[in-house]
């Protein structure tokens, strides 16, 4: 399992993490949710032991990373957000190198990895070298490295960031699997939907503070059940742009590019006034969602701003 | 944790072998800049891989003598210059300054020769490109040692003549010497044998004589005898013929005297007859008387009782006594003196060909090596440059590699992996020192095979300092890692300072062409001390010891290098 306690680290003056506390257990998958600079990587560095914390205690599999760094890192498999492979190695000597670093026999290491290339789908590629892999390939391969040497724990930084569909699912399917085996997964991710595909429970993290967690029912239920809607508009809709629609209320919401604007809706059948409003007052609508409450929602009534909307970090 | 430092080494070996590009600057590159480099500065350190006829000379000769063909002759045989043969002085200086044909133009002015052989100074002139320095001065070093050689040719050709003409005096002197040492031995042997001849002739004269003197006794003796005999026989006739004369002689007056008497008593009975008359009768005359002391009786002839006394004292007579034979003394033989003949003087110094003065290199382990030798120009390109893209290798190789590790998060991996960051450093570190290692071998190898360097005396020795700039350079990449944060800062960096240490470390050229003050900053760099330990194994062919001292240093700098590198890097990447 994975446990963080009270975990707070400064860079400066600015707090990276400020009581960041929870745990995930065996056979679990837990997925950390927050938008870029909300404190996830350091969360996941404090917890790999690459950085100390300031303060708090962190533990994996029952070791804690302060009094016993070596054990509690061997218990643990990182993925990192950056594809942490060698280009010029083929994934074979990629997968053989973490299996061995992390103290595995050179047999064992060999069957573990033709095992999670056969698992992740690149069986046929492991004599090749990863610089001629695609991106989704790469990030199946670097989950497999961190997943070499059948850690207790796994922790998955981004695991997903630029990957196709396909890729994706094999992704998905393989952190399954891992938790099936009774892995403790630490999920990050900003991508709400896949928190909500893949996770058993969440935890929302915004500004270095867990402003949530629970499951993704829990967390949506924080949000209410009204409908939403996003326009993109060709001109920007000023605020107050709604008024004189009964019923909705405008959220907030930026996108970094063009203009775009979120309403919560009353009923459905508020959108065609909705639309042509906006139509009037941002010249033209190019696009525009409708969709149930989800965590992007509820993370927008906890934190007051969308997933996607804050610098990296 | 020595496991994590093993993977990561196997690991940077597999990164290495799969970096084409990094391989070729480790390996293709050098060997195509070391021949380049080699090939361009052979022209300036000589040696047996400069070019043939590489620069042209334009040479009008007004002289037309034998110093003139002498040098026409030398210029035309230096294996690095060709001959443009020019038909005045004019064209001489335009094939130079206008037509850049030639690198210098010579002139051997006319009586050159004749000046040479009158022991006057003559002097060549030259029409130079001042732009074509170097060659120039190459040229005027050749051609100076030409002129050197010349005037050595004439003033030992001079010195020749005079040293022969002694030599053939001095043979004569030692020949008319041995003569008279001859002719007085001769002498001496004469009179030796003259000497020993007389010594032993004498006998022989004396044996001669006697037995000319029995001969001419014997034959004495038998004329004698015969002689005697016929004298005896005639004696003894005439004796016998005396004696019957002297017999009847003796009977006559024996008769006579009987006569006497009777006469006697026949007048005495006259004058008694005559009685009175007796007186008147005259005496008879006197019958001469008998001397009293006749004795008829003993009147005989005696033999030849004197002629045997004769026959006897001839005898004595021919008795040879023993020949004293005193043959005179032989005048001694005359002292032919030795001839004194004294031995050539010594020269007057102040009359003496002024001998030349020249230059005889010797290495330092006082071989001789010939004048102007020079030496092979990628003794010293090879190591340099070797040097130099075992430098890139190292600090491009540690430094990026770290960024690289970094960026590609494998770093950050490796910390989460129970491998520390100590581990990593030390892993790569070694991997590029190996890495290093192999790359000045194969260097230094490839230098060997296809320019025919020098190894040294002892060509093992070469791994000290080669292991030593190895393990400097890699410690010295952790440096730059930690300052450079990026590839792109890494790159500009790193080359400032490789190109800085390569440089004034001597790399690429003998750091005595540096000011002394660089040399004093120079011995703060780790090339300087590689360079050093090179020099000496491979162009000064010193012993494998004096490579200790350089690669000490050099293993100091990397021991301080990489105490400095690891703790900016902790800082860095930690």
């Amino acid at each position: 399992m994975i446990r963080a306690e009270d975990l707070r680290k400064r860079y400066g003056d600015r707090v990276a993490l400020d009581g960041v506390s929870f745990t995930v257990n065996a056979g679990e998958i837990v997925g950390l949710l927050g938008p870029n600079g909300a404190g996830k990587t350091t969360t996941l560095s404090i917890l790999s032991g690459v950085i100390a914390p300031d303060s708090g205690r962190a533990s994996i599999a029952k070791h804690d990373l302060a009094t016993e760094p070596r054990v509690a890192r061997r218990s643990l498999g990182l993925v990192p957000q950056s594809l942490a492979l060698y280009p010029t190695l083929t994934a074979l000597e990629n997968l053989m190198f973490w299996g061995r670093i992390q103290g595995m026999a050179s047999s064992d290491a060999l069957s573990r990895a033709r095992g999670l290339l056969e698992e992740v789908g690149l069986s046929d590629r492991a004599d090749d070298e990863v610089n001629e892999f695609s991106g989704g390939m790469m990030r199946r391969l670097n989950i497999a490295c961190g997943m070499m040497h059948f850690p207790a724990a796994i922790m998955l930084d981004e695991p997903t960031v630029g990957v196709d569909p396909q890729s994706r699912g094999r992704i998905f399917a393989v952190v399954e699997k891992a938790a099936q085996a009774g892995g403790a997964i630490l999920y990050s991710t900003h991508y709400m939907e896949e928190a909500e595909r893949l996770c058993n429970r969440i935890v929302l993290i915004d500004h270095g503070k867990i402003v949530a967690q629970g499951t993704d029912r829990e967390l949506i239920a924080l949000a209410g059940t009204e409908p939403r809607i996003e326009i993109m508009t060709k001109k920007a809709l000023p605020p107050g742009w709604s008024n004189g629609i009964i019923g909705v209320s405008e959220l907030p919401w930026e996108v970094v590019d063009g203009f775009a604007a979120a309403l919560s809706l009353h009923t459905l059948e508020q959108v065609p006034d909705v639309i042509r409003r906006a139509g009037e007052v941002g010249d033209e609508v190019v696009e525009f969602h409708v969709h149930r409450p989800n965590l992007q929602d509820a993370f927008l009534k906890l934190t007051g701003h969308a997933l996607r909307d804050a610098p990296s970090t | 944790m020595l496991r994590a430092v093993w993977l990561t080494i196997g690991k940077e070996f597999l990164l290495i072998r799969r970096d084409r590009v990094g391989l070729f600057m480790l390996l293709v590159a050098p060997i195509a800049v070391i021949a380049a480099a080699g090939f361009s500065l052979a022209k300036i350190y000589g040696g047996r891989t400069a070019p043939r006829a590489e620069y042209s000379v334009a040479i009008f000769d007004e002289d037309h003598g034998a110093v003139g063909r002498s040098i026409l002759d030398a210029v035309e045989h230096q294996p690095d210059l060709s001959v443009i043969h020019s038909a005045s002085r004019p064209d001489a200086e335009r094939a130079v300054r206008e037509e850049k044909l030639a690198v210098v133009g010579i002139v051997i002015p006319a009586g050159t020769t004749d000046a040479i052989e009158h022991g006057r100074a003559a002097r060549l002139i030259l029409y130079t490109d001042p732009v074509k320095y170097l060659q120039t001065i190459k040229i005027e070093l050749s051609l100076s040692d030409l002129c050197r050689k010349i005037s050595a040719g004439a003033a030992a050709q001079a010195r020749s003549q005079t040293a022969d003409r002694t030599r053939d005096f001095t043979r004569q002197l030692d020949l008319a010497r041995e003569s008279a040492a001859q002719a007085s031995a001769e002498a001496a042997r004469l009179a030796k044998e003259a000497e020993a001849s007389r010594a032993a002739i004498a006998p022989k004269i004396r044996a001669h004589i006697e037995t000319a003197l029995t001969d001419a006794r014997d034959r004495t003796r038998l004329a004698l005898d015969t002689e005697l005999d016929r004298i005896q026989r005639k004696l003894d006739a005439d004796t016998a013929a005396q004696q019957a004369k002297l017999d009847e002689l003796k009977d006559y007056l024996t008769r006579l005297e009987i006569a006497h008497g009777q006469f006697e008593t026949w007048f005495g009975q006259l004058k008694q007859l005559a009685g009175s008359h007796a007186a008147d009768i005259p005496p008879p005359p006197a019958i001469p008387t008998l001397p009293a002391d006749l004795d008829l009786g003993g009147i005989k002839i005696a033999p030849a009782a004197e002629l045997k006394d004769a026959r006897a004292r001839l005898e004595s007579a021919l008795a040879i006594p023993p020949i004293d034979l005193n043959l005179p003394e032989l005048p001694p033989a005359p002292k032919i003196p030795l001839v004194n003949i004294p031995s050539i003087p010594a020269i007057n110094p102040s009359l003496a060909i002024p001998g030349t003065l020249g230059l005889t290199e010797v290495d330092l382990t006082g071989k001789e090596i010939g004048e102007f030798a020079g030496f092979n120009a990628f003794d010293l390109q090879v190591p340099g440059f070797a040097v130099t893209f075992l430098l890139i290798g190292m600090l491009m190789g540690v430094s990026l590699a770290l960024i690289d590790e970094h960026d590609w998060g494998t770093l950050e991996r490796l910390r989460s992996a129970s491998a520390p960051l100590w581990t990593t450093l030390t892993g790569k570190l070694l991997a590029r020192f190996v890495v290093g290692f192999i790359q000045m071998a194969v260097l230094f190898a490839a230098g060997y095979v296809l320019f025919g360097i020098s190894l040294g005396r002892t060509p093992a020795a070469l791994m000290l300092p080669a292991a030593a700039i190895a393990f400097a350079g890699a410690a010295f990449g952790l440096i730059v890692a930690g300052v450079g944060r990026t590839r792109d800062a890494v790159l500009p960096v790193g080359a400032i300072v490789i190109m800085t240490m390569a440089a004034i470390g001597g790399c690429w050229w003998p750091i005595d062409f540096e000011p002394a003050w660089m040399q004093q900053v120079a011995l703060a760099l780790p090339t300087t001390w590689a360079m050093r330990a090179f020099n000496d194994l491979m162009i000064r062919n010193l012993a494998a010891s004096s490579a200790i001292l350089p690669a000490a240093v050099n293993f100091g700098f990397g021991i301080i290098y990489s105490v400095i590198g690891v703790a900016i890097a902790r800082r860095r990447f930690a």
